[in-house]
């Protein structure tokens, strides 16, 4: 029997020159907005994805940005815009970061909850 | 835009979120984690994850760091693209590829280790350069050059003449009209591919009984080479950065079929026809997909078959979504609908209309999610009437997002793929 008959060649210990398959990665980082120091008096606009309660968890984020940080305005995006709630690609995503600017918030708070 | 955010998380989903985060040049993005899930509690238990979460919320909203962090090149900048790392190693067939198992350099399918010697035969089946990066594949982030593509077809099986397949398959799905990055997430996901024109018969694609499934070579080879690239480079591993609860073997080895050609009706166009190429074009397509099923209702005329494709479809997926669903007709069932004079508009006019359910029993879009909102400004109100509870929607925004494809062997049964996001994109295949 040769050895690919029994096997034998899955044994044989050889010398492998090969290449690594794991590819690259090359990333640039992008500077972070700066974030205020405080958000008193600061408009701050949440943003909900549509997942399941994450609309729950911002309304009551939203109530104690209010009460506690004492900011000045909460807008609930997806009481302006609802056909943004649920993006989930690329190209509404953009949208909904262009909807997100038209408010001037001094922050955005998202929800990806799931 | 110059707007900071913070991001909230589950804490299940907190490396997914650093993962792509870090993708994207954003390892400083301000994430706040609670405690998974949020699905499925009730108000007050989701209220006090939120009265947990505040003082992280406020601490990362008002982080100091985040306002001195500069920009500054990767760890990785010492690196080159091109060409591979070369690594030695010595032990036999098994020894390698538990190797590579273990760099994950592998899925679980064992591979033949990509030799030198085997890359270059690899890439005299493309007159690509192979230092030019064709994509970089989310989520991780790993650049794909040609050199590596023929990296990974060497390690599938595949033969140097696929080469010119495997690029334009790469090239479809780095679109973003495919929108690879947003179908990676949470649920299992694959691209089907479809091949047309004269290169299945050259390539010896098969495109009759099973095709798409086990028992031929270059379908799978194509498949694997595939499967492996958005693995490996793509870093598309369970169980993170990938949280689908379950994984499926199209994510292995993605389906690639052809279309049968010889049995298409002569009154339908094929595919690649319908997506803007001429009939004798090399072409392939990509739609990414979860899901697959049968669709199996027989009757006594094609509109019986018909409406029972269509009782199983108004509830195949979330409703009016802007992805194509993708349907498998076999020459056989195309054969009788066309005979009836069934073209494929008047087929999608017909599942527009019938595949449907209605709206309520979708709880997580009725009634307060995008989707109805969505649709009470469209042309179906204008058309159909306001959005109540009783409503059949469909699972497509508009009829021309039914896909057709004709193939596989004898057959009345039709087959679906439920499309994920993204669209179908086609690419011409260059020598």
């Amino acid at each position: 029997m040769t050895p690919h008959e029994t096997g034998q060649n899955c044994l044989n210990v050889l010398d492998w020159e090969v290449l690594n398959p794991e590819g690259v990665k090359l990333t640039e980082e992008v500077r972070i907005n700066p974030h205020p120091a405080s958000l008193i008096g600061k408009t701050i606009v949440l943003t909900w994805n549509g997942k399941p309660n994450g609309d729950v968890f911002l309304n009551r984020v939203g109530e104690l940005l209010l009460s506690q940080a004492k900011i000045g305005k909460l807008i609930k995006l997806w009481e302006v815009f609802p056909n943004l709630i649920r993006t989930y690609s690329l190209p509404r995503s953009s949208e909904l970061a262009r909807a997100v600017s038209t408010q001037r918030p001094d922050l955005a708070i998202n929800s990806t909850c799931d | 835009m110059g707007i900071p955010t913070v991001t909230i998380t589950t804490d299940k989903f907190l490396f997914t979120s650093k993962t792509l985060a870090m993708t994207d040049g954003l390892p400083s993005l301000s994430l706040v984690a609670v405690k998974h899930p949020l699905e499925l509690l009730t108000k007050s238990e989701i209220e006090a994850k939120a009265d947990g979460a505040f003082n992280d919320i406020m601490k990362a909203a008002t982080d100091p760091k985040t306002s001195v962090s500069p920009p500054k090149k990767s760890t990785a900048t010492a690196q080159k693209v091109y060409p591979a790392e070369t690594i030695c190693y010595k032990g036999s067939i098994e020894d390698i590829n538990n190797y590579f198992f273990e760099k994950g350099w592998a899925t679980g399918i064992p591979i033949i280790p990509p030799t030198k010697a085997s890359v270059a035969r690899m890439l005299t089946g493309t007159r690509r350069s192979p230092d030019e990066v064709l994509w970089v594949i989310p989520p991780r982030g790993g650049h794909l050059t040609v050199e590596l593509a023929a990296i990974h077809a060497v390690m599938a099986g595949a033969r140097p003449e696929y080469m010119p397949v495997i690029i334009a398959i790469i090239e479809a799905m780095r679109e973003d009209a495919c929108d690879w990055r947003s179908a990676v997430t949470t649920t299992p996901k694959w691209p089907v591919i479809v091949l047309n024109g004269p290169i299945i018969k050259e390539l010896d694609i098969a495109y009759d009984t099973g095709t798409g499934g086990p028992g031929y070579k270059p379908n799978n080879a194509i498949g694997f080479t595939i499967g492996l690239i958005v693995n490996i480079v793509g870093g598309l591993k369970y169980p993170t950065p990938n949280m689908a609860p379950i994984g499926m073997g199209s994510e292995f080895v993605p389906a690639v079929m052809a279309e049968n050609e010889d049995g298409i009706p002569e009154s339908w166009e094929p595919l690649h026809v319908e997506m803007g190429f001429k009939k004798t074009d090399n072409v392939v397509s990509v739609k990414i997909c979860r899901g697959f099923n049968l669709l199996g209702e027989n009757g006594q005329s094609m509109v019986d078959m018909l409406s029972g494709y269509a009782k199983t479809l108004g509830w195949c997926r979330t409703p009016f979504d802007a992805s194509e669903m993708f349907l498998i007709v076999p020459p056989q069932a195309a054969g009788l609908l066309a005979r009836e004079g069934w073209t494929k508009n008047k087929i999608r006019e017909y599942l527009w209309e019938n595949a449907r359910a209605p709206i309520k029993y979708w709880k997580r879009t009725y009634p307060k999610n995008a989707m109805t909102a969505t649709l009470q400004n469209t042309e179906f109100c204008k058309k159909y009437g306001p959005i109540t509870p009783d409503t059949p929607v469909p699972p497509v925004d508009s009829p021309e997002k039914w896909k057709f494809l004709v193939t596989g062997g004898p057959s009345s049964h039709a087959f679906y793929y439920q499309g994920a996001q993204g669209r179908m994109v086609s690419k011409l295949i260059t020598k």
